[in-house]
């Protein structure tokens, strides 16, 4: 009777299952054995090599080159997002005109295709009769190379990618700052708190929450960047923009070595998942008043 | 509980597969897959020639479907090989990338068709179909079209200059950076120049290089291609010359190094381009009072005197083995290839059929008349080379472009050693 029970459950279930199983854990499982081998897409021939490929990225100077430039990608990215996402949530949540307007121009870059938006930027950044070297032209500067400079082009990539995302971490401190109790305002303000008191003593801690999420996916994505230096750079020049999963993607498709690319993006996943644990773990704290 | 769960899987499995693979070939109809190239032209092109044959052959219907879009055609038809998707016949088939094809098993050889080498050696010179033939002694494409890369230049420029606009001196290396000195300028005075001579492309990727390095590469050498019995063979005079040739455009300020979204020769904001036919259409949609004129690629100093070889873009036709109807799908290919249907390629796409004689076929006089840049293409046309056919193309091309990027645009690395490390790095890719 018991085990009849059990029976259809899991037959219920079994959809959900199925579909974890096809599309999450057997990629996942295919994707490590893979590691182990070598194998160029279309050759039935898939020969073992143990940890041939580990070794092989142990001494690949080019990957560790996009992991750097990722790194450093990641380090302007994250800062320049949160700052002002935070600023631009603050500004939304005070009841100002066309709230509701600012609130849908700041999200609109988020559900634009990202090939779009590094289309558009790479023609306002190019060096030549771009419009911001035309607009630092008239006030005397010189024009930068923002996408053909191995000083320039990270940058560019990180101010860009800010852009594009920073309507979703609005919305989320958004819904942080709404679930801030009025009371503790009301309290600050009868003991005279100004409002620069206010925002650093009760809305940052109150925010804790909020900012964990925001900074552990804005790593996640960061560690991902792979649309803007595709279209924007070409992980160029001199490979100074190309980043960890346009290395992967390289190794894949235009190199056809599916176990190198395979390796990459399991070290990669475990890149992640270390630095997401340990930003759980530093910057977690329970906030109550 | 396992075996239940473990036969659901297959049940799946089997319904996945099976959906997949029925294929249209019901009531003694065929249905055959096309997949063109999908640029705007090319696919026009194939809608008509499709809705034409459709219409002539009732039990033998062509679907049409543009190559899926991607940043290769080569990635697209390559993981379709390996996902067993593959369409009946293709048209945008590159030969340097054949061999790949080949060696996945998904080409079938044209020479084994019957009648198939008489057909296309009427149409097509035998030394240039020779050269397609893959290294097991099969032909596995039929010889299609092509787009010789050439320098396209602004006459009204070359005017404003002093430069004669119908006879342009610029076919040797000095003479063409002779002129490019005098195209550069600064025409709203700001000290930085607004129109330069010419804009070769500054990005790393690969194939970028098809219209700057290797088409003077190939000039330089009489039409060498990169390598040599799976050797680098290009660290040489004319390797190292073709680099400081560009390097001094670049350094010198005569070309922009920066990345564009525009088309600066349209805009007027460059006086030359390194392109092929296939940007005349455009160009011309743009900026359509715009008189353009072709020059062949220069060589080094003291080479003039003949035609130069360049870079030939080839794309060619291919049958893929997963075909069920061979037979048809070569009917249709032949169809593709038949003088009527190159006129009209040409027509619409302004790419060079591999035709012989199509410049002095009457029927496409007028044509030519009204299209005079298109001549000097059709000229050039059977004195282009495609790529090496290997299946490390695309890593090769990326070292030596990496190389070039260093020395010739951002101005770091010595000529002679830049190519040299691109020798080194190909070998090593090529030894792998």
């Amino acid at each position: 009777m018991v085990k009849r029970n059990h029976r259809s459950a899991y037959l219920l279930i079994l959809p959900y299952l199925l579909f974890l199983g096809v599309f999450l854990i057997y990629p996942i499982l295919f994707s490590v054995w893979l590691t182990f081998h070598d194998w160029n897409i279309v050759s039935t021939d898939i020969p073992f090599v143990g940890l041939e490929n580990y070794k092989r990225l142990m001494e690949d100077e080019l990957f560790f080159t996009s992991l750097w430039n990722t790194v450093r990608f990641i380090l302007i990215n994250i800062p320049l997002q949160i700052v002002l996402a935070l600023l631009l949530a603050v500004a939304l949540n005070q009841p100002i005109k066309g709230r509701g307007f600012f609130r849908g121009a700041y999200f609109l870059p988020v559900v634009t295709s990202g090939v779009v938006i590094s289309f558009l930027w790479a023609w306002m950044l190019s060096t030549d009769g771009g419009i911001i070297n035309e607009v630092l032209g008239r006030i005397g500067i010189p024009p930068v190379p923002w996408l053909t400079s191995e000083t320039w082009a990270i940058p560019s990539l990180a101010w860009v990618a800010a852009w594009k995302n920073l309507g979703y971490y609005v919305v989320i401190f958004l819904a942080g700052l709404q679930g801030i109790p009025k009371n503790l305002y009301e309290a600050a303000r009868m003991d005279g708190a100004s409002p620069v008191q206010n925002f650093f003593r009760i809305t940052l801690p109150m925010l804790n929450p909020a900012m964990l999420l925001v900074v552990i996916l804005s790593t996640i994505n960061g560690f991902q960047l792979f649309t803007e230096p595709f279209i924007m750079t070409g992980g160029g020049p001199a490979n100074s923009s190309l980043s960890v999963v346009m290395y992967i993607y390289k190794n894949a498709f235009q190199s056809l070595d599916m176990g190198y690319a395979a390796t990459i993006g399991l070290v990669l996943a475990l890149i992640i998942l270390t630095v997401s644990l340990l930003q759980k773990r530093f910057l977690e704290r329970d906030t109550y008043y | 509980m396992k075996k239940a769960m473990f036969l659901c899987m297959s049940l799946l499995l089997i319904l996945v597969q099976t959906a997949c693979s029925s294929s249209g070939d019901s009531g003694g109809k065929v249905e055959l897959t096309y997949w063109p190239a999908a640029n705007p032209a090319e696919v026009e092109f194939a809608k008509e020639v499709v809705k034409e044959w459709n219409k002539k052959h009732p039990n033998i219907q062509v679907k049409m479907e543009p190559l899926p879009a991607s940043r290769s055609s080569e990635e697209v038809i390559l993981t379709s090989i390996a996902g067993g998707t593959t369409p009946d016949i293709t048209s945008n088939i590159n030969p340097g990338a054949l061999g790949q094809f080949i060696e996945a098993g998904g080409m079938l050889p044209i020479d084994e068709i019957d009648g198939a080498m008489e057909t296309i050696t009427k149409r097509t010179p035998k030394e240039t179909v020779e050269a397609f033939r893959s290294k097991d002694g099969h032909l596995y494409q039929i010889p299609w079209k092509g787009n010789p890369v050439m320098v396209l230049y602004n006459k009204e420029h070359f005017k404003e200059a002093g430069l004669d606009p119908e006879k342009p001196d610029i076919s040797t290396y000095s003479k063409f950076l002779n002129a490019a000195k005098k195209l550069k300028r600064d025409k709203n005075g700001d000290g930085k120049p607004d129109v330069w001579a010419i804009n070769p492309n500054v990005e790393q990727t690969w194939w970028q290089r098809f219209f700057d390095f290797y088409p003077w590469y190939l000039a330089a050498t009489d039409g060498h291609t990169l390598l040599k019995n799976n050797k680098a063979a290009f660290n040489n005079k004319a390797g190292v010359e073709t680099v400081k040739f560009f390097r001094s455009l670049f350094q010198e300020g005569m070309a922009p190094k920066s990345t564009f979204k525009e088309n600066l020769f349209a805009k007027g904001k460059v006086s030359m381009t390194i392109t092929g036919p296939f940007a005349l259409a455009d160009l011309k949609k743009q900026n359509p009072d715009m008189k353009i004129g072709v020059a062949p690629i220069p060589v080094p100093d003291g080479q003039e005197g003949k035609r130069s070889i360049t870079y030939g873009d080839p794309k060619n036709i291919g049958i893929f083995k997963s075909t069920e109807h061979p037979e048809e799908a070569w009917e249709f290919a032949k169809f593709l290839i038949s003088k009527e249907n190159d006129r009209k390629f040409l027509e619409i796409t302004q790419q060079i059929p591999f035709r012989k004689g199509i410049d002095k076929d009457p029927a496409t006089k007028e044509f030519f008349k009204k299209n005079p840049a298109l001549v000097e293409f059709a000229e050039q046309a059977p004195y282009t080379r495609a790529t090496d056919d290997s299946d490390k193309l695309t890593d090769l091309f990326e070292a030596l472009s990496l190389e070039y990027q260093q020395s010739a645009i951002m101005g770091k690395k010595d000529p002679r050693q830049a190519v040299s490390e691109a020798e080194k790095k190909v070998n090593e890719i090529l030894a792998r």
